[in-house]
């Protein structure tokens, strides 16, 4: 099967557009997982994927083989119906855990899951309110994920020194746990239940912390080269 | 949309008859299988999602019996799953993880 990179296919966008600063920051060199829906997607005619390839030397792809829960790809990215799709991951994962993703919540359901670990409980989840999302252990924060607008969220699951951010706003609680996630499933919880209809551009997965610098370095990167305007 | 079922096997049926189409008419479908129809927590009762691009698919097939339908044996459908299908199991995993 083809590799959809959009670069070379109908929505005509460019994989790498010129960015501020040279490209992507040197961070990502240590991502143990590295997701981008410009480029490296495998979906099929109709354009539901069944792989969202690893842009690392890691190959931890997510994959998804039953066509019910296959996300379709999008101009604006992979978006997740709501109902049951999801992708997932499964590889060696542990604490300290730092995730940056872009995703926009189309829809809002209490309890949905947007992403989770692949054999542990390490999730963010739509809760409560509307436009509040919770990460494992957090407290959310009512009004941070209103439907339509593109987010980048950051969270850093590390034990008792964890925390999680919408747009850079810290939101409540710092101990998110100590479960190591396994992996990576994104759209559902990690048997594939409570599917969040979300729009997802990118994901990317440390296995460590980052320094408030690199961690702003990635946020400035994606806020260009999605030209997500925050 | 999702759709009902009270007997298994209908459930089953329709699963794979929604893989043999895809197969046949979905450019670069690989998947493994369609799904494993999901069971209720509170009744006899299974589901399967219809594929949202079989309408779309079905204009390009001449031969009206080879155009994917939605089965008669399906009681019920839906646009996403009953607030009393999967909840039930989802709150109990909630539940198991707030306690790790």
């Amino acid at each position: 099967m083809p590799i959809r990179d959009l670069k070379h296919t109908r929505f005509g966008r460019s994989r790498r557009k010129a960015v501020s600063g040279g490209g992507p920051p040197s961070i990502f060199g240590s991502t143990i997982g590295n997701y981008d829906y410009l480029t490296g997607v495998l979906a099929d005619g109709s354009d539901f994927v069944y792989n969202w390839q690893d842009l690392t030397v890691n190959n931890n792809d997510q994959l998804q083989a039953s066509g019910t829960n296959q996300p379709l790809l999008t101009v604006n990215g992979i978006l997740y119906d709501g109902i049951d799709n999801f992708l997932q991951a499964l590889f060696a994962f542990v604490q300290p855990c730092f995730y940056m993703l872009v995703i926009q919540a189309v829809s809002y359901s209490n309890g949905d899951a947007i992403f989770d670990g692949g054999t542990g409980s390490v999730s963010l989840r739509q809760l409560g309110l509307e436009a509040t999302t919770v990460a494992d252990g957090g407290i959310g924060k009512t009004g941070q994920m209103p439907t339509g607008a593109n987010k980048i969220v950051a969270c850093s699951f590390n034990g008792a020194a964890g925390f999680w951010e919408v747009n850079g706003v810290q939101q409540g609680g710092t101990n998110l746990g100590t479960n190591d996630p396994g992996g990576f499933t994104l759209g559902a919880l990690r048997n594939g239940i409570v599917a969040s209809h979300i729009l997802a551009k990118a994901v990317s997965l440390w296995p460590s912390t980052l320094s408030t610098e690199d961690k702003q370095a990635v946020y400035d990167y994606y806020n260009t080269y999605y030209s997500l305007g925050l | 949309m999702i759709e009902i079922f009270t007997v298994e096997q209908e459930a089953i049926d329709y699963a794979q008859n929604i893989h043999d189409f895809l197969t046949k008419n979905r450019q670069g479908y690989n998947a493994e299988r369609w799904c494993i129809p999901s069971k209720s927590e509170i009744a006899d009762e299974w589901a399967v999602k219809t594929p949202p691009d079989y309408l779309k698919l079905n204009l390009n097939i001449v031969e009206v019996d080879e155009r994917l339908s939605i089965p008669i044996t399906s009681v019920r459908s839906f646009d996403k799953y009953p607030t009393d299908w999967r909840n039930i199991e989802a709150i109990n995993i909630i539940e198991q993880d707030l306690k790790t």
